[in-house]
């Protein structure tokens, strides 16, 4: 099996939707696709007829539908009827409205009134006058007519105009023997006249023992005594009659035959004892065969003799004779609901319900019994209340009121024996505190390490004998040495003027600012990242005072800024300083300057002769300067003249390339021409046509081509001369 | 590859789907001497026994390239509302006796619940 995917065959189109279903295949009409056989018999042409064999559609084509062909028959009359087999067309066409108008005319009795005309399928009909009309009525007896208006009228004779009256014709008639009906035509009188006793009684009669009275109608009926009713009887063979006793006698032959035994035999079925019940089975005996046919007991016959009586309580039991079954039901829940009921004790607090038709059982409280179980007690003890009402339910409790809460409070006075004091006015529930006097706080405090503490004033004062440890230290008036601040920073703001001397070393972790003047005699060290000092001298006993970083001066104050080392003396004059002049904006150091790395300035005015040759003399000499060069690639160097040239490639000096040559430069890796060359350009010397191969040499100055030449197409005649070539 | 295409029908309706083949130069498939298949399946790895099989019919002129595939009502009933895969294949045998075989058309269907 070789699969492709998708590669020959593209889906234009999708359409997703329901079937369209119409009627039913099992009558013959399509459902669906799935009730067409497929494509057997498919052709040009064919339609659907359904195969009650397959169950389907199948196709067929018209002519075999019609056997050997649809054809018409046009059996005369108005309109055609044709058939175009080549299309399978039945034709039709109508008569014309001439023709169908050549059917149709119109004919009147020409006695009557008006007249009837037909024309190109229009009827006309033209009706009678009024004239004619009027002219065929008439009238008569008190009935008048006009026939010019066409107006009836009647006259009313005189006397009333009541049936009878003018002569109407008006009679009875009567049937029958008995009672009469007249008419009187003179006063229009009908008279009926009833069937009397006589005439009913006339027409009854009776018959046997019967007698019949028609004067008076009364019907007698004569009775039969005895005699005559045994004079009508008589008897013959074995039976005699006595008319006189009417009895009937019987009397017997001599002999006594098998049918006599057999006659004088019977059988009497007594089934049950005690009941004496014959219905359940039977003896049949045929007296004229002596045949004795027993049928015994039937199971419905026992099933009939059982009966059941369902004596009440829970459940029934009912008996079905037809299956001899015996059913019984159970207690419905309905039922035994009925059986239940509640009783409440006599002390209940409530009430207990029974739904029977649920057998729903609910308690339900009452709230009276409950509460009247409920009672309370008061001591009515500050002027408290507490009652209950057992008709509601409620407890009602009453509080004391104001004055009565006011005069349960009271302040304890004897122990109240602290600073301050508290009092409490009864009558208005105010109470008053009173805070502690300074006095009675001050008696509170005590000195700790390193403090001094005068109750009476409450001031407290740094232990000038003992050493005090503290996070921070704000001295607004004068610390005394030695002072250590460790890990934070320390701000110095003398009020005073006496600064701050330090006798010993001060050591700060942090930053520093000072205000004032600050004296130090031992060492000052501050690791911040900055120590600002804010005074007008910084004086500092220490050997060798250094700063790791920069030292600020405000810029009102910067002339004269500066350093000095020592003091002055008679030896030395002006101690050693190095100070800022403003008014020339330079640092001026009153002392010598060593310096052991670079000294970078852009001016160097007033050396020393001495050191400035000293600088000199320790500076090369051209010599010695030129000695210290040397050459790179590419150049030579000439170490006694420093002169440095560019090493020669051999190159000639002079003109490269000509007419028919071009230079060729050659560059080494310094960019410098390593070499020049000439090469030849390869024009064209020489143009040689050979007219026996045809073809065209050109010779240039490195090599030489040949180039078949021919002229066809064209010929010579075609080719030009070049007026302004030159003969060779 | 096949076309892909999502497909939606609902459950327990009667569905027809119509494909109209066309072959590379523009012209209807010609579906002469072809088979159709075509299956529906929870995922592609489900068995063949679970899946749904379309009915189809090559309908006539089998020039026009018109293929009709069929589910009934109680095919799309059977499937529970979501999403399955499904393709359709058309075949046919060579001059050696081969089965070529060609998917034209592959994807999913969402089979949405019915409340009827």
């Amino acid at each position: 099996m070789k699969v492709v995917v998708g590669t020959n065959t593209i889906v234009k189109k999708i359409t997703v939707g329901t079937p369209i279903r119409i009627g039913s295949a099992a009558n013959g009409s399509l459902t669906g696709l799935d009730d067409v056989n497929g494509s057997v018999n498919l052709a040009n042409g064919t339609i659907l007829q359904y195969d009650s064999n397959s169950g389907k559609f199948i196709h067929v084509s018209a002519a075999d539908i019609t056997g050997s062909g649809l054809n018409v028959n046009d059996a005369g009359g108005l309109g055609s009827l044709v058939y175009d087999s080549a299309n399978s067309i039945i034709q039709y066409t109508g008569p014309s409205a001439d023709s169908v108008q050549s059917l149709f005319n119109a004919t009147y009795d020409s006695s009557a009134l008006g007249s009837l005309s037909y024309s190109n399928g229009t009827i006309d009909l033209t009706g009678p006058t009024a004239a004619q009309i009027r002219a065929l009525f008439s009238a008569g007896n008190d009935l008048q007519y006009n026939q010019a208006t066409g107006e009836f009228s009647v006259t009313i004779p005189p006397g009333g105009g009541a049936i009878g009256d003018g002569g109407q014709s008006l009679s009875v008639v009567t049937s029958g023997d008995y009672g009469s009906l007249s008419y009187e035509a003179a006063n229009a009188v009908l008279t009926h006249v009833g069937t009397n006793d006589s005439d009913i009684r006339g027409s009854i009669s009776v018959g046997g023992d019967l007698s019949y009275d028609q004067s008076t109608g009364t019907i007698s009926y004569n009775k039969r005594t005895d005699t005559d009713i045994r004079s009508l009887f008589s008897a013959g063979g074995d039976l005699t009659y006595n008319s006189t006793t009417g009895q009937f006698a019987i009397t017997t032959g001599a002999h006594y035959q098998d049918s006599d035994a057999r006659h004088s035999i019977d059988f009497l079925h007594n089934a049950d004892s005690i009941n004496n019940v014959t219905e359940y089975g039977s003896v049949n005996y045929d007296k004229s065969t002596g045949l004795v046919t027993i049928f015994g007991t039937k199971d419905s016959d026992i099933r009939g003799s059982i009966s059941l009586q369902d004596s009440g309580g829970l459940g029934s039991l009912t008996y079905i004779e037809k299956e001899g079954k015996f059913i019984y039901r159970g207690a419905g829940v309905d039922s035994l609901f009925s059986y239940f009921s509640v009783d409440e004790g006599p002390t209940s607090l409530g009430d207990l319900f029974l739904d029977s038709a649920t057998g729903s059982i609910r308690f339900q409280l009452d709230e009276d019994s409950i509460r009247r179980l409920i009672s309370v007690v008061s001591d009515n003890e500050g002027g408290t209340h507490l009652s209950y009402d057992h008709s509601t339910g409620v407890i009602t409790f009453r509080g004391p009121s104001t004055l009565e809460v006011r005069d349960l409070i009271s302040v304890d006075s004897i122990a109240n024996v602290g600073d301050g004091s508290l009092r409490y006015h009864e009558s208005s529930g105010v109470f008053t505190y009173i805070g502690p006097q300074a006095f009675e706080t001050r008696k509170h405090f005590n000195a700790g390490l390193g403090l001094d503490y005068d109750s009476g004033t409450g001031t407290y004062r740094i232990d000038s004998t003992s050493n005090s440890i503290m996070n921070t230290l704000r001295a607004d008036t004068h610390v005394s040495t030695p002072l250590l601040i460790n890990d934070s920073d320390v701000i110095i703001n003398p009020q005073s003027a006496n600064g701050f001397e330090s006798a010993g070393n001060v050591d700060v972790k942090g930053s520093m600012r000072v205000y004032g003047a600050f004296t130090s005699s031992g060492n000052l060290r501050v690791d911040g990242n900055r120590a600002t000092f804010n005074v007008n001298n910084f004086y500092s006993d220490a050997k060798r005072p250094h700063f790791a970083r920069n030292i600020q001066v405000d810029s009102a104050d910067i002339d004269g800024a500066g350093i000095v080392f020592g003091t002055a003396d008679s030896a030395n004059g002006e101690p050693i300083n190095f100070k800022y002049d403003l008014s020339t904006e330079q640092m001026i150091l009153n002392r010598g300057l060593t310096v052991g790395g670079t000294l970078i300035a852009q001016n160097i005015q007033s050396p020393t002769t001495a050191s400035l040759q000293a600088q000199i003399d320790a500076l090369p000499d051209s010599a010695q300067s030129r000695k210290l060069l040397s050459a790179g690639p590419g150049l030579t160097y000439n170490d006694s003249l420093g002169i440095y040239r560019i090493t020669s490639s051999g190159v000639v000096a002079g003109i490269y390339g000509t007419i028919n040559k071009v230079p060729q430069i050659t560059v080494d890796s310094l960019g410098q021409i390593d070499s020049i060359k000439e090469l030849q350009i390869s024009t064209v010397e020489n143009f040689q046509f050979d007219s026996t191969s045809g073809n065209l040499k050109i010779t240039t100055a490195t090599d030489s081509f040949n180039v078949g030449f021919t002229l066809d197409p064209y010929s010579t005649v075609n080719l030009v001369e070049d007026p302004n070539a030159t003969p060779t | 590859m096949a076309q892909y295409e999502e497909l939606s029908i609902d459950k327990g309706t009667d569905i027809t789907l119509q494909l109209e083949l066309e072959d590379t130069s523009g012209n209807p498939k010609n579906l002469t001497n072809y088979t159709v298949a075509g299956k529906i399946k929870k995922t592609y790895n489900s068995k063949d026994s679970d899946a749904t099989v379309f009915t189809t019919e090559i309908q006539a002129p089998q020039t026009d390239g018109v293929v009709n595939l069929t589910l009934t009502n109680a095919q799309t009933d059977a499937l529970k509302a979501g999403r399955y895969v499904y393709d359709v294949e058309i075949s046919f045998v060579d001059s050696d006796a081969n089965t070529v075989v060609e998917r034209v058309l592959e994807g999913t269907i969402q089979v949405t619940p019915s409340v009827t």
